[in-house]
């Protein structure tokens, strides 16, 4: 900072700053009011939500049948690698009254790629890093069977399955008893887990701690029209120059501004800033991991330090630095 | 309660060297920051009404966490770490949002007023974090990394906002 001082710029943003100032010295924060009622309202708050649980008690003692648990339950053990999963049935009860088909496809991306699903080699959604959603809803699906793929932006297959018909079904039982079945498969990368499946969700184990390098990807492939830019290698010398020396490199990704920036930042796709490039200008965001010190603003505390990630976004023709995002999210 | 209280109080006292409770930290102590508070969440976000819920909120989360405030010689950059973190909670929320009711100001026809409107114009026109880089570090006068610490970022970050922050700010008042 001390090689880049403007101190006729930071006179004149100092001048703003006073005329701030000045135009805000009436501002006292207003004193927290207590509502006059406050007393009463939370008092007849406590005796709804006790006659509330006590209904909901006295539902339950009605209808819960005198023997088994009460309403469906489910002991599905999935297994991975797009391997079937079925489920035990309970112990022999009345044969079964109804069939429920399962939604038909589910996602936890508890990774910070981003993830694309293709079915029979079509594209059907794409899935942020956290991303969640039992059931995808508004999907478009053809026809069983299905080649369900997690691929990430470079195109590298993460993980697939096939789902044929009658593979995913649930069967309830008039004692409340049932059973589940479905397909799914799961891998763990040192960046998180993902999950797909179509019927129950996968269950445990812990997540696996991945394989180095597993995370990074490549440059996808580009547009024709494209013109010449930086290479990837180039890229990511460049960027490793805007961070500290201890970070590992985790992705360098090539596209446009708009769709990376909502990857990297966190944000709403489309969601730009003023002044930042336009969403279809082409930059390489470079992702590293890095260790961030927090110091809370109480200093009896002390600093500590977090994991987090750090991204460097220059541009693709002239690799030119543009901006820098630092992400650590609490524990 | 009165006895924790002054369990509390003893404990900054020791830890920053208070000589008495007079230095505690009070509501007062916060009120005294509230325009400064105010004029950072106007140069931060571009509603007037929302700058006032902004600084009004920073002030009640102190009023709530004020025990936690060892060092009442820090309390200005406290304040601010409060603010940006509800700042870029705010936005996210707010995000999808088109405001309206902020009017840019006239000038008045004095050369000084508008030179002042230019230059906050400018401000506001910078990314998020690179005007809450800026208006912390070359405004409100916090050190680089007080600025990290009250945005949640790394040192290296902030000098890189900033770096690009001033680059971007002369080009617009070109």
């Amino acid at each position: 900072v001390t090689d880049d001082r403007d101190p006729e710029l930071e006179d004149r943003l100092q001048a703003v700053w006073q005329a701030e100032v000045a135009r805000a010295t009436d501002f006292r924060p207003a004193p927290r009011a207590r509502a006059p009622l406050a007393g009463v309202k939370a008092a007849a708050q406590l005796v709804v939500g006790a006659i509330f649980v006590v209904g909901v008690v006295a539902i339950l003692l009605v209808v819960r049948p005198t023997n088994g648990p009460i309403g469906p339950s489910f002991s599905a053990v999935p297994q991975t690698n797009g391997v079937p999963v079925t489920a035990t049935p309970f112990e022999s009860g009345p044969p079964p009254s109804a069939t429920e088909a399962f939604p038909p496809l589910s996602i936890s991306n508890a990774t910070t790629l981003r993830v694309s699903l293709f079915v029979n080699g079509v594209e059907v959604g794409q899935f942020p890093a956290g991303a969640y959603a039992d059931p995808i809803k508004g999907l478009a699906l053809p026809d069983l069977p299905w080649t369900v793929e997690a691929r990430t932006d470079d195109g590298r297959v993460l993980l697939s399955f096939t789902e044929h018909s009658g593979q995913v079904s649930s069967t309830f039982y008039p004692d409340g008893q049932g059973s589940a079945q479905g397909v799914g498969s799961r891998v763990d990368l040192s960046c998180g887990r993902l999950d797909v499946w179509s019927g129950p969700p996968l269950l445990g184990p812990v997540p696996g701690p991945g394989t180095p390098g597993d995370c990074v990807v490549g440059m996808g492939s580009l547009p024709p029209s494209l013109p010449p830019g930086i290479s990837r290698d180039a890229a990511i010398a460049i960027a490793q120059q805007n961070v500290s020396p201890d970070v590992v490199l985790r992705t360098a990704l090539a596209g446009p501004f708009g769709e990376l920036v909502a990857a990297f930042d966190h944000r709403p796709r489309g969601q730009l800033d003023p002044g930042e490039p336009a969403a279809d200008h082409w930059v390489w965001a470079v992702e590293w991991d890095a260790i961030f010190n927090i110091c809370p603003p109480d200093p009896g505390s002390g600093c500590y330090q977090r994991p987090g990630v750090t991204t460097v976004v220059i541009d693709y023709a002239t690799g030119e630095w543009i901006t820098s995002y630092g992400y650590s999210p609490g524990p | 309660v009165e006895a924790l209280f002054e369990m509390r109080l003893a404990a900054v006292a020791g830890r920053s060297g208070v000589e008495s409770r007079a230095d505690a930290p009070t509501f007062e102590s916060i009120a005294a920051q509230a325009p400064t508070l105010l004029a950072a969440a106007r140069l931060l976000m571009h509603d007037e009404a929302e700058a006032h819920d902004l600084a009004q909120m920073t002030c009640e989360i102190a009023m709530k966490r004020l025990d936690t405030l060892r060092d009442p010689t820090r309390i200005k950059g406290w304040l601010l770490t409060i603010q940006m973190h509800e700042a870029f909670r705010l936005r996210r929320r707010l995000r999808r949002v088109v405001t309206t009711s902020y009017v840019p100001e006239r000038a008045d026809g004095h050369a000084d007023h508008a030179e002042v409107l230019a230059v906050r114009d400018a401000v506001r026109r910078l990314p998020m974090r690179m005007r809450a880089a800026v208006v912390l570090h070359h405004m409100v006068g916090l050190t680089v990394g007080e600025t990290a610490v009250a945005m949640g970022i790394s040192e290296d970050s902030v000098k890189s906002q900033l770096k690009t922050g001033l680059q971007r700010l002369r080009e617009i008042l070109l």
